[in-house]
């Protein structure tokens, strides 16, 4: 490697372990090379440059507007909605709660598309619940923290939407791609849930009193909930509306079903949704335009030329290739959130396994799981030490408890790996491929 | 000195947070203008996804600096536990300073774009470049701002324990 490269790499990793925010580490890095490099010190406009130009690009508008879209559902209510189905689903049965946590993850998709905002947002509710009910609270924070990356996997999906505009790909391919795995990932969770409640005796948790015309209500309560993430799929799947127009019909209908069905949508709230949105939109934009800069750079070191030839020298098979991602991601997930890694290593690897016979639509399903899983690796994922945070329940106790969920993610990541038929079926089945 | 620099922030910051909320708004309307018009009266306009992306620049350029303000970034931090207190309090206002002259380039070059900019108008708002462009140096010299009352006060009164910075954080 050459030694700016190397400085750049070097300082990127170095200052996120001294303790600096992974966004300035990432732009300083970038910043570093224009001064290592010679004769690049004369071109430090390109470093502006490419940090407007990299954050000014339509489909990134389709973040803000999904975060805005959630902060809304959530506020008014349509997450207690989806709570309330959920236990009408599952509730009845042994571990009644615990199966409430994974399917109302999976259900919470359509409302937000960021696994650490669900953490935070629900995990002290469904923490509480499961307390309540008589469950370990380690066993409780870890379910919590385990069924939340689902959420960004199952459409409509933000890191996908992120992969699509990074890599070129079909939005709309990737989330029909990404509609089987989230769900093994539900379906596995629930495998393990099933086992332990046998073992532990969980208790049920029915609704009191349930009758036709309750469940007739709930599911109406929740209906507006549940047709709103129908609209997006179907219109994005349809050809109807970009990823962008989708999410602004999101907002629009978060803000006609607050204001004229729930009618409990405050103008006081909504100028606190606008604050929380600007700040999230802010923080995954600036990584935005800073991981731009370090693209800029990784190419201008042909480092993606470089990867072909070790990779071909090395004679590696795709299947090799890949583990070594799925590990690297994996790992990457100590230090750094899904949407950094999905910033920096999808436009580097996807052409390197384009070329190698791996289909993108696949590849962008294999890494948006494969980051998602990496929020909860232990000993350190980003999003194992948010719920140790919120729980209070210390991080090692978190990752013991959350021990078969791990395995069990981990499986369904491997059979996404390498039985791309699970990925590739549904947009092969509506002509995507 | 300091707690004169630290209510000037706040005042600034209350500001800035309120300019950024109504340029989301901006953001929002012009993207939902559009999608009324196209799929409810069958017509678009050619202006308002330009004004919404460069509108979501300022947004982003404004609430940025109040991540940095308010310290909503996220951080390693494992190993903060294993730095003695003082150290911590140094090492933190080194690294706002060493991000003081990331900014300091940003806001430098950003202005000169800006200048540049000043000659040619964008497509469809015709309003020059210069007002687009200015949202960098203008969002990296508040955050500069924000940067050194916080290098200040690390140095002066050392960084309070706040608990994990991913709790704080915008995610």
């Amino acid at each position: 490697m050459e030694q700016p490269l190397l400085v750049t790499l070097g300082l990127m990793l170095g200052l996120m372990l001294l303790g600096s925010p992974v966004i300035f580490a990432i732009g300083f890095a970038g910043l570093a090379y224009f001064f290592v490099k010679p004769g690049m010190i004369h071109m430090l406009d390109i470093y502006a440059h490419k940090f407007f130009t990299g954050m000014d690009v339509f489909i990134w508008l389709s973040i803000p507007l999904f975060i805005i879209a959630g902060e809304i559902m959530t506020a008014i209510g349509m997450t207690d909605r989806l709570v309330n189905l959920s236990r009408l689903m599952v509730g009845r049965l042994r571990g009644g709660l615990a199966y409430v946590n994974v399917v109302g993850s999976m259900l919470f998709s359509g409302v937000s598309g960021s696994a650490l905002a669900d953490i935070s947002a629900l995990g002290p509710v469904e923490m509480k619940m499961m307390e309540k009910d008589g469950y370990k609270k380690d066993f409780a924070a870890a379910l919590t923290v385990s069924s939340a990356i689902q959420g960004p996997i199952i459409p409509p999906s933000i890191p996908l939407i992120m992969f699509s505009a990074l890599t070129n790909t079909s939005v709309a391919a990737l989330f029909l791609a990404g509609a089987i795995p989230g769900l093994m990932l539900g379906v596995f969770q629930m495998t393990v849930v099933f086992f332990k409640a046998r073992r532990h005796g969980f208790p049920r948790n029915p609704i009191a009193g349930l009758n036709l015309q309750v469940a007739f209500g709930i599911l109406l309560h929740a209906f507006w909930a549940i047709f709103m993430p129908l609209i997006i799929i179907g219109g994005i799947v349809g050809g109807i509306f970009t990823a962008t127009e989708a999410a602004s019909i999101a907002v629009a209908y978060g803000l006609l079903v607050g204001v004229l069905a729930y009618r409990n949508l405050t103008l006081k709230e909504l100028w606190g949704i606008l604050d929380r949105a600007a700040r999230t939109s802010a923080s995954v934009y600036l990584i935005v335009g800073f991981a731009t800069i370090i693209s800029w750079v990784l190419a201008n070191e042909r480092v993606p030329s470089d990867l072909q030839a070790l990779v071909e020298n090395a004679q590696m098979q795709p299947w090799m290739v890949l583990l070594c991602l799925n590990l690297f991601f994996l790992i990457n997930g100590l230090w750094v959130s899904d949407s950094v890694q999905l910033l920096l290593f999808a436009p580097l690897f996807t052409p390197l396994l384009a070329t190698m016979g791996v289909d993108p639509v696949h590849f962008g399903v294999i890494m948006v799981v494969n980051v998602m899983i990496g929020l909860i690796t232990p000993p350190y994922g980003l999003a194992l030490y948010l719920g140790s945070s919120i729980s209070g329940v210390p991080l090692g106790k978190i990752v013991k408890a959350a021990f078969p969920f791990i395995l069990s993610n981990l499986l369904v990541l491997m059979l996404v790996t390498y039985i791309p038929a699970i990925s590739l079926t549904l947009p092969r089945l509506f002509g995507f491929l | 000195m300091l707690n004169f620099l630290q209510r000037t922030a706040d005042v600034i910051g209350q500001v800035t947070a309120a300019v950024a909320r109504l340029c989301l708004v901006g953001v929002a309307a012009c993207l939902i203008l559009q999608v009324t018009l196209r799929y409810v009266f069958n017509a678009s306009l050619p202006w308002p996804e330009e004004a919404a992306r460069y509108l979501m620049i300022w947004t982003v350029m404004l609430a940025g600096s109040l991540l940095v303000k308010d310290e909503q970034l996220v951080r390693v931090d494992f190993f903060d536990g294993l730095w003695p207190g003082r150290a911590l309090s140094i090492r933190n206002a080194l690294f706002r300073l060493l991000l003081v002259g990331l900014l300091g380039v940003l806001m430098w070059k950003g202005y000169e774009n800006a200048l540049f900019g000043q000659r040619r108008s964008s497509v469809t708002l015709g309003i020059s470049f210069y007002w687009i462009y200015l949202a960098i140096p203008v969002g990296a010299g508040l955050m500069m701002f924000h940067m050194l009352v916080l290098a200040l006060r690390d140095l002066l009164v050392g960084t309070p324990k706040s608990g994990h910075s991913i709790l704080k954080a915008e995610l």
